[in-house]
């Protein structure tokens, strides 16, 4: 296996054409539930924190609270992007890895 | 709240406690959530290996210390509320003894002029001026004890004010690092690694092309002072083959066919790994995927070259219209294919791969020579 986790691989008389193993490992990668719980970690965090915000009964606290409320929101919001980011580049690479896979299988049918 | 006129450091420290906790147990769950991640990644890292892996593995690392210093930055925010809920709670705890105390002045009071009223119902003289003496000393107790309590509300309702102004100081504090984090973190995670392993697959594409275009152009005119530099370990060895003067001439032919059999394959797997590309989904993906436009590039070429056969242009045509559909995928546009994820993507490999295996099967179909003498072979000019 070279640097690319790509191991030498083709039909007789062909060029070594690179493959993966394992691209279901990749496929399989649970990012979706994972974007779903930070997303409704997210929800509880904020809204316990606008719900207090008129409870503080000081002005700074008032301002204070939701402000941090939001910024925790968008925070979430871009861990949430992140893993659905991640879980989509994985899965393109899996795909693309699938694909050549899925060559080289063709090639080696037609190969004579 | 007052009482009175003595007014109470406001707020619900319960509620303020209560959000300090769903906090609290939120940035556990998130560390959770986030040592679950770690676990996924670890599984899918123990069987995938080489640079995509290793841009992955970056991205997934920095997402990780993301998230676990957005769940430090969210328990730092449950402390301080926490604490100021106690703070808030001994103050109020402080006003309302202030308030009790003045409470109890005034009924010692109500009661001290109760008793002084009695007195005075006897009509008794020498106890007149004594009863003006101990009412004097009632009001002033009492107006003491006023003064006393709104002090100490006064007093309460400052420190609570300040706990506030800590709390909230700290609170802010903590937005900035969280919004700092956010624009720099996990939005460079995603762009940073794509960006750059897309460029990178960019340029591997262009350089493989290029090199391709050069080493075919150099076996076609057998260009031996570009071919011994693609690997010159073995075309040492190759010198060493034909300087042998027991080499034949066969085996010296067979020596050099496999030197060039050699520097072929090593692009073919070249061109290969240009192709098998790792770049990141969404709009970050546009980087890498800008190189396959280069390829619509040739496929257009064959398709209005006069002399391409028939299934040259099929395939570059199944290979152009592949690269449409992921371009198009970029652009949002959904045609006919794009239903199935990542058959542009496989239609692109399949007919790349096509023109990869007919350009090594046509290449090694030419007449050979050695070091620019031809050999003799069927077919193929005298030498």
């Amino acid at each position: 296996m070279d640097q690319w986790g790509l191991q030498p691989y083709g039909p007789p008389g062909l060029a070594p054409i690179p493959t993966v193993v394992n691209t279901g490992a990749l496929q399989q990668f649970p990012f979706a539930s994972m974007a779903e719980d930070v997303s409704s970690l997210s929800a509880r965090a904020c809204t316990g924190l606008q719900d207090a915000a008129g409870a503080a009964g000081q002005a700074a606290l008032e301002e204070a609270m939701p402000d941090l409320a939001e910024t925790l929101a968008v925070s979430f919001q871009s861990a949430t992007q992140s893993l659905i980011g991640l879980g989509e580049a994985l899965a393109a690479a899996a795909n693309r890895y699938a694909g050549a896979e899925n060559a080289i299988r063709r090639l080696e049918e037609q190969a004579p | 709240m007052s009482t009175d006129g003595l007014t109470l450091p406001p707020g619900a420290p319960a509620e303020v406690g209560s959000a300090a906790s769903a906090l609290t147990t939120g940035a556990s769950d998130l560390e959770t959530e986030t040592s679950r991640f770690s676990t996924a990644v670890t599984t899918v890292l123990a069987d995938w290996k080489g640079q995509a892996s290793q841009a992955f593995e970056t991205a997934a690392s920095s997402l990780r210390s993301g998230l676990n210093d957005l769940a430090a930055q969210q328990n730092d925010a449950a402390g301080v509320l926490s604490t100021y809920a106690s703070a808030l709670t001994a103050t109020q705890r402080a006003a309302t003894l202030a308030n009790e105390q003045y409470e109890a002045a005034q009924r010692s009071y109500a009661a001290t002029m109760a008793e002084l009223a009695s007195i005075r119902a006897t009509l008794d003289p020498a106890a007149a001026s004594a009863t003006a003496q101990t009412e004097q000393q009632a009001v002033d107790t009492l107006s003491a004890a006023y003064a006393q309590a709104c002090a100490q509300c006064e007093e309460a309702r400052s420190d609570a004010t300040q706990a506030a102004s800590v709390c909230a100081a700290t609170l802010e504090q903590t937005s900035s690092v969280i919004k700092s984090m956010t624009v720099h973190q996990f939005l460079d995670i995603l762009s940073g690694p794509g960006s750059v392993l897309g460029a990178y697959g960019v340029y591997q594409q262009v350089k493989e092309w290029d090199n391709t275009l050069d080493l075919d152009q150099a076996v076609a005119t057998d260009d031996w002072d570009y071919l011994k530099t693609l690997n010159p370990a073995a075309y040492k060895s190759l010198q060493g083959v034909v300087d042998n003067p027991k080499t034949t001439s066969a085996a010296a032919r067979d020596a050099q066919q496999d030197y060039i059999d050699d520097v072929l394959s090593d692009q073919a797997t070249a061109n290969a790994r240009a192709a098998a590309g790792f770049s990141f989904g969404g709009p970050t993906d546009f980087v890498g995927d800008a190189g396959l436009l280069l390829g619509a590039g040739s496929d257009v070429l064959v398709l209005v070259d006069g002399q391409s056969s028939v299934e040259d242009k099929v395939m570059a045509g199944a290979n152009l219209a592949g690269i449409g559909t992921v371009g198009a995928s970029l652009v949002g546009v959904n045609l006919g294919a794009d239903w199935i994820p990542g058959v542009g993507e496989v239609v692109i490999g399949v007919t790349g791969l096509y023109f990869l295996a007919q350009w090594v099967t046509s290449t090694g179909a030419q007449c050979h020579t050695l070091f620019g003498t031809p050999l003799p072979e069927p077919g193929c000019p005298a030498p």
